[in-house]
């Protein structure tokens, strides 16, 4: 349990504002910072990992104090089981893919893990590898493979994906994901994706000009009305047609092109690259086993 | 997206399975959700829910007799409609709003429908979806 209360003054953009939060993330939960840039998301993570100082506040994980600035307590940054992932890979360019995650070994720890994360990211071939042979979403798989070499207790993704392509981001949330339920991971992602939040979130913390201004699962803070339809998607608008008086409405799903039949009262808000949420009831899909 | 608001009347639960009656005006109209009063707080008596179908899942009847296993029949008389080569839209005064149907142009033609008509719009109860303002 990370039970996090800070305030500190920012400069952003629009003037100083005051990042004034109060949160509780459980263990094992997937939480998702999201809001407009320069409303505090990456300032939250430096704070939590002491990469940054605050005015005021207190962090605590477990029974563990990790700030307190009434009683002057900073643990060192070094000292918080943190693992955190950028856009940037960061990676060491004169080392192998295996030397890079070596180089993150701590003394005496044992060196299985190394196999272990060349594994479960798929990076066994590759590990001889120099970074500059990779592609961006390989050097990626790598960084958050060292990442999680000394086995952090928190995650914190600071929007890790939004260099990658399409299809590679859907795999790189597979493996986040793998990697979160495998370590029994408490994780923090910023992400901008609505679709990503959707698919990886436990929770979701939008914050406007450094306050909590919703909380939720991502439904309940996306939709503005709650749905019963089980079949529950989000997707991005590709492409609209009109028929008559029927519409037939592209929508991207993940890798998947789906249509869904529209009528004119349906589409007035909509174009072209929106984001969409699509629901049907339960009772319609038809399921068929495939090889 | 057809859009009723009502009030929930009466749920029966059975599993994770609710049937829920809501009122919209007189009107009675039924949907099964997968979601019990404790697994959706808005599943409560007197509660106001928004129904939402798709045009395309309202049946129309007219001068319809015998019995038939749908449940929602609502009735309405005929404001509009639209016609295409393979469909038409039509559009039904209900109480005192507005739904639309769409059906096969073979099958308008064959009910013959004029303005003004009194016919009945049919919805399976597994077409309604319920919806609530969070």
């Amino acid at each position: 349990m990370i039970t996090l209360k800070i305030q500190k003054k920012l400069q952003s953009a629009s003037g100083e504002i005051l990042l004034d939060l109060d949160f509780e993330i459980k263990e094992n939960e997937f939480v998702t910072l999201y809001g407009a840039s320069g409303s505090g998301k990456t300032t939250t993570l430096r704070i939590l990992s002491g990469l940054s100082e605050t005015d005021q506040g207190k962090i605590t994980v477990d029974n563990s104090t990790w700030l307190d600035t009434d009683k002057k307590i900073l643990l060192a940054p070094q000292k918080r089981k943190i693992a955190y992932v950028f856009q940037d890979y960061a990676l060491f360019p004169n080392m192998s893919v295996r030397e890079n995650l070596k180089y993150a070994l701590e003394k005496g720890q044992d060196q299985s893990i190394i196999e272990e994360l060349l594994e479960l990211m798929e990076l066994t071939q590759l590990q001889h590898q120099k970074p500059a042979q990779l592609s961006g979403g390989q050097k990626q798989r790598v960084a958050l493979a060292r990442a999680l070499v000394q086995k952090p207790q928190i995650l914190l993704l600071d929007e890790p994906l939004s260099a990658v392509d399409n299809e590679m981001r859907v795999k790189l949330q597979d493996y986040i994901i793998q990697a979160h339920r495998k370590y029994k991971l408490t994780t923090i992602l910023v992400s901008h994706d609505i679709a990503e939040i959707y698919k990886m979130s436990d929770k979701v913390i939008v914050l406007e000009n450094g306050k909590i201004s919703k909380h939720g699962t991502a439904n309940e803070v996306f939709s503005s009305r709650l749905v019963s339809g089980k079949f529950q998607f989000v997707g991005e608008i590709l492409k609209i047609e009109k028929e008559n008086f029927i519409y037939i409405v592209a929508v991207l799903i993940g890798n998947n092109v789906v249509k869904i039949i529209a009528m004119e009262e349906g589409i007035q808000n909509l174009n072209i690259g929106n984001k969409v949420l699509i629901a049907s009831k339960a009772f319609n899909p038809i399921l068929t086993k495939i090889d | 997206m057809n859009l009723l608001e009502g009030k929930i009347s009466e749920i029966k639960t059975e599993g994770s399975l609710s049937l829920v009656k809501v009122m919209v005006q007189n009107c009675p109209i039924t949907s099964i959700v997968i979601d019990t009063p404790e697994s959706a707080g808005y599943l409560a008596i007197g509660n106001s829910v928004k129904i939402l179908f798709k045009e395309t899942e309202v049946v129309l009847a007219k001068a319809f007799s015998g019995t038939i296993s749908l449940q929602n029949k609502l009735d309405c008389s005929v404001h509009s409609f639209e016609k295409g080569k393979l469909l038409c839209k039509i559009i039904l005064k209900f109480q005192n709003t507005r739904i639309a149907s769409v059906i096969t142009r073979n099958a308008f033609d064959q009910l013959d429908i004029q303005e003004n008509d009194l016919v009945q719009a049919m919805i399976k109860t597994n077409e309604i979806s319920l919806a609530t303002h969070d």
